[in-house]
């Protein structure tokens, strides 16, 4: 019966691994979510102090209409600019309190990588706790169940 | 009444493993699945594309539109749209162009045109796989409820002795009981309505009216009959459960003609019908029973006169080509003997033959194949047989009553 009672835990460890593994899936995704979002403040931070460095107010871009056709676009006057504070609510900032609001968003991204960092670490070492058991069950078959929980 | 049929019987799950087809049919609806999936892609693309056409066209419309124009993904700038005839479009592997708007409507419509194909190549594979999962399915279902498939010899002579190709279960041995009781059924049907019409004896006399007015419309129909004759011929002989179905439809026509005897009226459409289904019906009577009994066989000859005209008195309903094939067999006999019984006979044997639907092809080998009729050759040897036959009675009677006589 040791033997069958060896594949049950072998089984179950298995069904752990997958389940631990799922959710490191997910916890990676949702963290990646978040360096995009980092990345993004990032970027406009430096656009917004480019502009404000070399005293631009007026810009001509290119619009993706979609499918990627663009065309020609004028903002006249950069020194407002809308920006996306969660929820669907667009608040319209001057350049200088736009740079303030991304100094403070970018914190608060910071914390939450840290947060999903913390998470994803958490499911990585569940998962070589329970591999670590797996093998100590393979390679020590004999042993009397005694030895087997000191490994718990 | 069948010879024992050598055959095999096999049942499909032994072909078609009933676990493999299942695994199969679901391997198979993944697959469906995915090309959905693709699918809904693409049409997504043909939406958002038709959207642009639409967008695109309108733009020029105006100089400069006020819109908002993005700065990343979390800002965006009030601003304007300016030189909106033009546009810079993405050709692929990092090649723009700059485009007017008419060129570039032009460009997504080829672009909607390669989509829309893309997507009907991806509809006929849906659609291929699909069959190929209802076919599993089937099979699969099939396999489990010990379906087998049974393949017999072809016996030419015996009717039920057909081959027989069919995933029916056992219950086609049970199919071929209940045609064999048909035929049974029938034969003893006809049998009494055989001593029912030599007891009654004038009764023939309008019938045989009847059976003119049938004959006469048959001219034109000639052609339909012989092949319906043919069909009827082919599903006696045939497989077993056409068979059934000529029952059905014999039997449909023994009512029919039955009617018609009885009720001297003078509509001759819908005879034309009746007496082609009853001449039909008749054709492959002789068949059965060639070797029966000469009032058999005048009885056989009863129908056809149906086959002459009915303006021609003059001709008896006698030897028709149709029978001939059997006739020459019998006729020549029937012809001269028990002519006496043939008024008595005429129409109400006429039924009696059509009450046999489906003869018992063992006994017949004198018929063998189809039936041709011609009519002109009916009426030709109505002809030649007429001069050997009585004048016409004075009461109006088949053809053939009359050259009995």
């Amino acid at each position: 019966m040791e033997e069958g009672r060896q594949k049950d835990l072998q089984l179950l460890e298995e069904i752990i691994d997958k389940g631990l593994k799922q959710k490191l899936v997910h916890a990676t995704a949702s963290r990646d979510k978040i360096f995009e979002e980092q990345k993004t403040l990032s970027d406009l931070r430096k656009n917004l102090e480019t502009l404000e460095k070399n005293g631009v107010n007026s810009l001509k871009t290119r619009v993706n209409l979609g499918s990627e056709v663009y065309m020609q676009a004028e903002v006249p006057d950069t020194r407002h600019i809308f920006m996306d504070v969660g929820l669907g609510f667009y608040v319209e900032f001057t350049r200088q309190e736009a740079l303030d609001y991304i100094a403070q968003r970018e914190e608060r991204t910071q914390k939450q990588l840290e947060e999903y960092t913390g998470v994803i670490t958490q499911i990585k070492g569940r998962i070589k706790l329970a591999h670590y058991q797996i093998q100590q069950i393979l390679n020590l078959p004999e042993e009397n169940p005694s030895s087997r929980q000191r490994a718990f | 009444m069948e010879p024992p049929a050598k055959g095999t019987v096999t049942p499909l799950a032994s072909l078609f493993s009933e676990e493999e087809a299942r695994k199969a049919a679901s391997y198979v609806e993944e697959k469906i699945g995915e090309k959905r999936v693709e699918m809904n892609r693409l049409q997504q693309f043909v939406d958002e594309n038709d959207n642009l056409i639409n967008l695109v066209k309108k733009l020029p419309d105006q100089l400069h539109h006020n819109v908002m124009v993005p700065f990343g993904k979390m800002a965006f700038f009030p601003g304007r749209l300016i030189h909106t005839n033009e546009c810079l479009v993405l050709l692929g592997e990092n090649y723009y162009t700059d485009r007017s708007s008419k060129q570039t409507v032009d460009f997504l419509k080829r672009r909607d045109k390669t989509l829309q194909s893309q997507i009907h190549s991806l509809k006929a594979e849906i659609e291929d796989f699909q069959t190929e999962a209802s076919f599993f399915a089937t099979t699969a279902s099939e396999a489990a409820e010990g379906l087998v498939e049974i393949r017999e010899e072809y016996v030419e002579e015996d009717s039920s002795a057909t081959v027989i190709h069919s995933n029916i279960s056992g219950g086609e041995a049970e199919e071929g009981e209940l045609e064999d009781d048909d035929f049974a059924r029938i034969m003893s049907r006809l049998n009494e309505l055989e001593m029912e019409e030599e007891q009654e004896g004038e009764d023939g006399g309008d019938r045989g009216e009847d059976g003119g007015d049938r004959g006469e419309e048959h001219d034109s129909p000639i052609e339909s009959l012989e092949e319906s004759q043919h069909d009827l011929v082919k599903g006696i002989r045939g497989e077993t459960d056409r068979g059934r179905i000529e029952y059905g439809k014999q039997e449909t026509t023994i009512s029919v003609p039955m009617k018609a005897s009885r009720h001297s009226s003078s509509i001759r459409e819908p005879r034309v019908s009746e007496s082609r289904v009853k001449a039909k019906v008749i054709q492959v009577l002789p068949e059965t029973h060639p070797h029966k009994d000469l009032d058999d066989s005048l009885n056989f000859m009863g129908p056809m006169a149906q086959y002459l005209p009915k303006g021609d008195q003059s001709r008896s309903g006698t030897a028709q080509q149709n029978p001939g094939t059997w006739r020459d067999f019998q006729a020549t006999a029937a012809i001269s003997t028990a002519k006496a019984k043939t008024n008595v006979l005429g129409p109400q044997k006429i039924e009696s033959p059509i009450e046999k639907p489906e003869p018992e092809f063992d006994s017949t080998k004198a018929f063998t194949g189809s039936i041709v009729e011609h009519a002109h050759i009916l009426e030709t040897s109505t002809h030649s047989q007429t001069q050997s036959s009585v004048s016409q009675p004075s009461k109006p009677v088949s053809r053939f009553k009359a050259q009995r006589r």
